[in-house]
């Protein structure tokens, strides 16, 4: 999934700072999964704003409302008729950067503000611990290494073996960071593959990545 | 402010701390006309927009009484909701909102008599932050 | 000959080679370089010159190269894959070799997050792996990455480094093997202190046969105290510092430190060059450049031969 967290409250409280109403959207998707964006996220994230404006004497009125999703067209429609209804100042998504680009796309006589940082594509470790797993290189090569990304995982995306800098299982730029060939190499090991990372990876691709310019996919068996 | 009466919202959980009620009850401690109390089957089920929410609606405190640490009947209530009471609090901070507003004390049906020291440590705590300015505005 | 460099020269003549390392200043004054070099003439073979070494942002790499051209000296250029991609680096490469650059060290490059500029965008568009290959391919097929043939090739000795300190250790000598597949003609080796364990390693790599493919640089830092020590056990990644060589530099007084950390250095430099499959030391005298006399003098590398 998509993982994103909140951004700081006051950065939040600035971007609204001359709102008096605004419409607060969060979406069922990636983000509630990874507990940034759903709607008890987007409750709570009201609740704040409407407790410091309250408290300067300011008070702003907030409507909650969470989609199915933001990155379909279909669900943004379905902002309609509560723009048309009342006079916000602006809509905060409380998606994941799809989503309010969504919403501006489709709307153009309204504000629109993100209220989240898009971090990575990743999964949950534990409750409340998300990594990165995935850089969406649009190539993935995974399988020569075990099924673990260096791409994504090793911080300098070393594709042949770690730096220098490894020790201890760690990655010489935090200890929070589990060093991926390190983890490659026991698990390749135990795979009885080792020999296969004694060939030199060649030199990779990068136009799949976002380095070919913004990507697109084209299913024309789907497209209407 | 002389006239200040503090308004507190308290989840208690029915456990425990609701045995250390009924207990001090029996010794003739009773809880202080301004708390607002609420019986709650575990304290693991405080919600973060439930602390928000009081707030919001100008509770001048708003606290959690838990069953003590390895006493919680769902083993991890407490601890959830100690939890949830940092995070509250560390967004109040943010806001701008003092987050000694808000707060958790362990509590079992053994200390019945302890009852009154814990709130009066809340009075005083709250009566020396003077009245949540959400609950002035409110009233303006 | 593959480059026909000094270094290369004195190598191929069976030579115990010497090559000394030179950080480019934080400022544009040349004068620090010529200066720092100056303590370096006929003490070493080459001179590594860093490219932005630990992230942070110096006199460019290339620059410094040609400076010690232009003194008479043999520079061997760093690069690293961390700011360039592979249209710089293959630019870069053709410019240095144009000014008369004939040594290249391929490093992947200390991560960003360490620098003094740790909000950059970081490229690694290639690897240090990778970067071998590329060096090789442009002077042996005369080629660019995309099979554009070269109007006037480059040769170069190719070098790259070897850390026997990182783990996981056992695939320590693959990687070594790995790079000299690539194309690798001299490998400089992290600082040694732990010499046992680098023992391990280069025993594995004689068994290999990996010594005979290429040459292999020791490396060496001396000491300066035993706070230096400590740094560099507790923080420097991928750095092994016993124990035994900070009780002996606390056994000696303050002011005796900096001369007992040369003494060990002369003493390790004597067993590398005892080893089986150590073509050379490779002295990192971080900001000490002016004892690289005293200790090549003391450690019996001086004079220089003559090559050519």
């Amino acid at each position: 999934m998509i993982v994103a967290e909140r951004k700081p409250i006051k950065e939040i409280l600035a971007m609204v700072a001359d709102f008096k109403k605004i419409l607060l959207v969060g979406c069922k998707g990636c983000v509630t999964v990874c507990n940034a964006g759903g709607t008890k996220e987007v409750g709570i994230l009201a609740s704040a704003l409407k407790i410091a404006r309250k408290k300067e004497g300011n008070p702003i009125e907030i409507d909650e409302m969470t989609l199915e999703r933001q990155c379909d067209p279909e669900y943004i429609d379905q902002l309609e008729e509560p723009l048309k209804n009342n006079n916000y100042d602006a809509v905060l998504s409380m998606a994941c950067s799809v989503g309010p680009q969504f919403i501006a796309r489709r709307y153009d006589n309204i504000l629109v503000y993100p209220t989240l940082n898009t971090c990575f594509m990743g999964g949950a470790l534990e409750h409340g611990v998300w990594a990165e797993f995935c850089q969406g290189c649009g190539n993935c090569i995974i399988h020569h290494f075990g099924g673990l990304c260096p791409i994504a995982r090793c911080s300098k995306s070393l594709m042949n073996g770690p730096c220098g800098g490894s020790a201890g299982g760690k990655c010489e730029v935090s200890p929070d960071i589990d060093c991926v060939w390190h983890l490659i190499y026991d698990r390749m090991k135990q795979l009885g593959k080792l020999d296969q990372l004694r060939e030199i990876f060649p030199i990779k691709d990068w136009s799949t990545s976002r380095d070919g310019g913004p990507r697109k996919i084209v299913r024309e068996d789907l497209k209407k | 402010m002389p006239d200040f009466e503090p308004k507190i919202i308290l989840f208690y959980c029915q456990f425990c701390p609701d045995k250390g009620i009924n207990s001090a009850c029996a010794s003739n401690i009773s809880m202080p006309s301004n708390f607002r109390k609420i019986r709650i089957p575990c304290t693991g089920t405080v919600d973060i927009l439930h602390l928000m929410h009081a707030l919001e609606a100008g509770a001048d405190g708003v606290f959690v009484l838990a069953c003590k640490e390895g006493d919680c009947h769902n083993e991890t209530g407490n601890i959830k909701a100690q939890k949830r009471i940092t995070y509250v609090r560390k967004l109040m901070e943010d806001i701008g909102l003092e987050p000694e507003r808000v707060g958790i004390y362990y509590f079992n049906s053994s200390q019945g008599p302890s009852l009154k020291n814990i709130t009066q440590e809340i009075l005083e705590k709250i009566s020396e932050l003077g009245p949540s300015p959400l609950g002035l505005s409110e009233a303006a | 000959m593959k480059a026909g460099s000094r270094l290369e020269k004195i190598l191929e003549a069976g030579h115990f080679a010497v090559t000394g390392e030179l950080g480019p200043p934080r400022g544009a004054d040349a004068e620090v370089i010529k200066k720092k070099a100056e303590h370096l003439r006929n003490k070493v073979d080459s001179i590594n010159v860093t490219d932005n070494q630990t992230s942070v942002v110096r006199m460019c790499s290339m620059a410094v190269c040609k400076i010690l051209i232009e003194m008479g000296l043999e520079p061997n250029l760093q690069m690293v894959c961390r700011d360039r991609n592979r249209i710089a680096i293959q630019s870069d490469l053709l410019g240095a070799y144009a000014l008369g650059i004939r040594n290249v060290l391929c490093l992947s490059g200390d991560h960003n997050k360490f620098g003094d500029h740790p909000q950059c965008k970081n490229v690694f568009d290639l690897d240090s792996m990778q970067l071998i290959a590329t060096v090789k391919r442009m002077r042996d097929e005369g080629k660019l990455l995309s099979d554009q043939e070269l109007e006037g090739g480059v040769k170069f000795f190719i070098g790259a480094a070897a850390n026997p300190f990182g783990d996981p250790f056992e695939f320590r000598v693959t990687r070594l093997a790995k790079k000299i597949e690539a194309g690798v003609d001299f490998i400089q080796t992290q600082c040694i202190y732990n010499m046992e364990k680098f023992k391990t390693w280069l025993d594995q790599a004689n068994d290999e046969g990996l010594t005979e493919k290429c040459y292999i640089l020791a490396g060496v830092t001396p000491l300066k105290s035993v706070g230096m020590a400590r740094y560099m056990q507790k923080f420097v990644p991928g750095l092994d510092v016993p124990e035994e060589y900070i009780t002996r530099l606390k056994g000696v007084e303050k002011k005796k430190q900096a001369a007992e950390g040369i003494k060990i250095c002369v003493e390790q430099i004597e067993q590398l060059r005892e080893m089986k499959g150590v073509a050379g030391v490779h002295l990192m005298a971080i900001e000490w450049e002016h004892k690289v006399p005293e200790i090549t003098e003391a450690a019996k590398l001086l004079p220089r031969p003559e090559v050519d």
